[in-house]
């Protein structure tokens, strides 16, 4: 009897094992994300790629259609997991902008497959930073890595990887999203997130693609903007508008060789004018052995979403000031805003105010 | 009555016009703008001109032949080592075409303003030497005050005796522009 018992806990053990195993693989990461009314409609990566429908590379994908004919952006962070400011500038877009002409879609989290591994890219980062929105309620947001976690891949990493475009990298970066785009329909789960992104582009007629990034803040790229060469006159006035608004940006255009990369390889192959922004993160700093990649002195996180978001807007308004179809939105934060009033009372609360 | 009001305007921004006009005899478009380094500060400057009312002609690879027809010429320093690699030549080129330009501009008797708009970031050994080099035949200098931290433009130009004017945002070298040619 004790026996028998034993034997059918083990198996029931067993089965619970398997299941949660099961559930663990197949069961994208789902984040704290509390859209807003501009929210009209909520995909996935996979409307786009169904292979990658129950993977962790499927990741959610946010549209806010103003029902205002016009063009379409969209905005994606988390390409990198650890480049956080890109993913709270889109996140605050989800939650608070409300599009007046055209579309925006959001994917906050470009790769997801990468946003509960610690590649130790660098080290002394936490997995998760807290922001206390209104009420004094603390909301947590991954912190992940630069790299797809390699669990997930079936593959072991090559020795050398060459893009689908002929882009030869250090074999870890097939893992890295921002090299291996445009994807492969059949490719690694990395090359299938690229692709299925790829296809969203096309499919939903995208006119501006953003790609929010972070660097070392004493890296060269810090507040830089990067173009395709079909966007870099956009790029100019772009960096022109924020420099007027006193946010000091560098202009970086894309070139032949960055193959696997978004800014190349969105603008070669989808009609849309493609940008990459960079802002400065002291998580990505070799120089910093403790850094606070929320509260750092010099490059908080607010004021890194600022500048994210101030990029956003100007890109959009230099795209339509030539000629790109019109896409406006409002309830958006401007720097200053957040420099004021720091991320939380730009963040939805848990419940209205008490 | 329109015709009259017409003029009446017409008059009166002249006027103005007038009366804004600095002491310095103003530069005269068109302006022949190029890059030394082919970082994309010229474009950002062809794009300031542009506002401020200059013509132009942008060419950031400008041989003499583009000079031709130019009655000022605007050098935008900032070497790119990607840009130089994009457009096919190297630094050595670069320093050529540059130098023969403000040889020729210089004998014509055409003014040379040399500017540095992307600041600290894009100071480097390569900028340098180019900004050294455009410097001493330029007649007006307009560098965005993050680029001058050292004081670096300011002893080139006052060397050169050349007029400098530092501003804080890329985006203000228009309104110097503006001025520079007495829009
Ligand atoms: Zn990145």
């Amino acid at each position: 009897m004790a026996n028998r018992m034993r034997i059918a806990m083990a198996a029931v053990g067993l089965l619970l094992f398997g299941l949660a195993l099961g559930a663990y693989a197949q069961t994208p990461a789902f984040h704290d994300i509390r859209p807003g009314y501009g929210v009209t409609a909520i995909g996935w990566l996979s409307d786009y790629h169904p292979p990658l429908r129950g993977t962790p590379g499927d990741s959610r994908v946010y549209i806010l259609d103003s029902g205002v004919p016009g063009g379409t952006l969209y905005v994606q962070g988390g390409t990198h997991g650890n480049e956080i400011a890109g993913v709270m500038a889109a996140t605050i877009l989800v939650e608070r902008a409300i599009p007046t002409v055209g579309r925006i879609i959001v994917v906050p989290h470009g790769n997801n497959a990468n946003v509960d591994y610690n590649d130790g890219y660098r080290s002394g980062v936490p997995s998760y930073v807290t922001i206390e929105v209104q009420g004094g309620v603390p909301r947590s947001f991954r912190y992940g890595s630069r790299r797809t976690n390699p669990a997930y891949e079936a593959e072991p990493d090559p020795d050398i990887y060459v893009s689908p475009d002929g882009g030869v990298h250090e074999g870890n970066e097939i893992r890295n999203l921002n090299r291996v785009h445009p994807g492969k329909p059949d490719g690694t789960l990395t090359e299938q997130i690229a692709y299925a992104i790829r296809q969203l582009l096309i499919e939903e007629n995208v006119d501006v693609a953003i790609d929010l990034h972070e660097a070392g803040v004493n890296s060269r790229l810090a507040n830089t903007l990067v173009a395709h060469e079909r966007a870099l006159e956009a790029a100019v006035y772009a960096v022109l508008d924020l420099s007027a608004q006193g946010l000091h940006f560098n202009l970086e255009p894309s070139r032949q060789e960055y193959r696997g990369l978004s800014h190349r390889e969105w603008g070669d192959h989808t009609k849309a004018l493609a940008f990459l922004t960079e802002t400065a993160n002291p998580g990505q700093t070799d120089e910093y052995t403790a850094p606070d990649v929320v509260n750092d002195p010099k490059n908080p996180l607010h004021d890194r979403v600022g500048r994210q978001l101030a990029a956003v807007r100007a890109i959009v308004d230099a795209a339509v000031l030539l000629g790109a179809p019109p896409v406006s939105y409002e309830g958006v934060p401007t720097y200053a805003d957040l420099v004021r009033d720091g991320l939380g009372p730009w963040l939805n609360a848990p419940t209205a105010q008490p | 009555m329109r015709n009259a009001g017409t003029v009446l305007l017409l008059s009166t921004l002249l006027v103005g016009v007038l009366a804004a006009a600095p002491a310095m005899a103003a530069l005269e478009a068109p302006a022949l703008i190029t890059s030394a380094g082919q970082s994309p500060g010229a474009l950002m400057v062809r794009v300031l001109a542009d506002q401020a009312g200059v013509a132009n002609v942008y060419d950031a690879t400008a041989g003499l032949d583009q000079l031709a027809g130019a009655k000022s010429l605007i050098i935008v320093v900032g070497a790119s080592m990607k840009g130089l690699g994009a457009a096919g030549i190297d630094v050595d080129q670069e320093f050529a075409r540059i130098e023969s330009l403000l040889v020729e501009a210089t004998s014509r008797g055409i003014p040379v303003v040399a500017m540095h708009v992307e600041g600290a970031p894009r100071r480097g050994s390569t900028s340098d030497d180019l900004s050294v080099l455009v410097l001493e035949y330029a007649d007006h200098a307009i560098v965005r005050a993050d680029g001058n931290e050292d004081g670096f433009f300011t002893r080139l130009a006052e060397e050169h005796d050349v007029t400098l004017q530092l501003v804080e945002r890329t985006a203000e070298a228009g309104a110097v522009l503006k001025t520079l040619y007495g829009n």
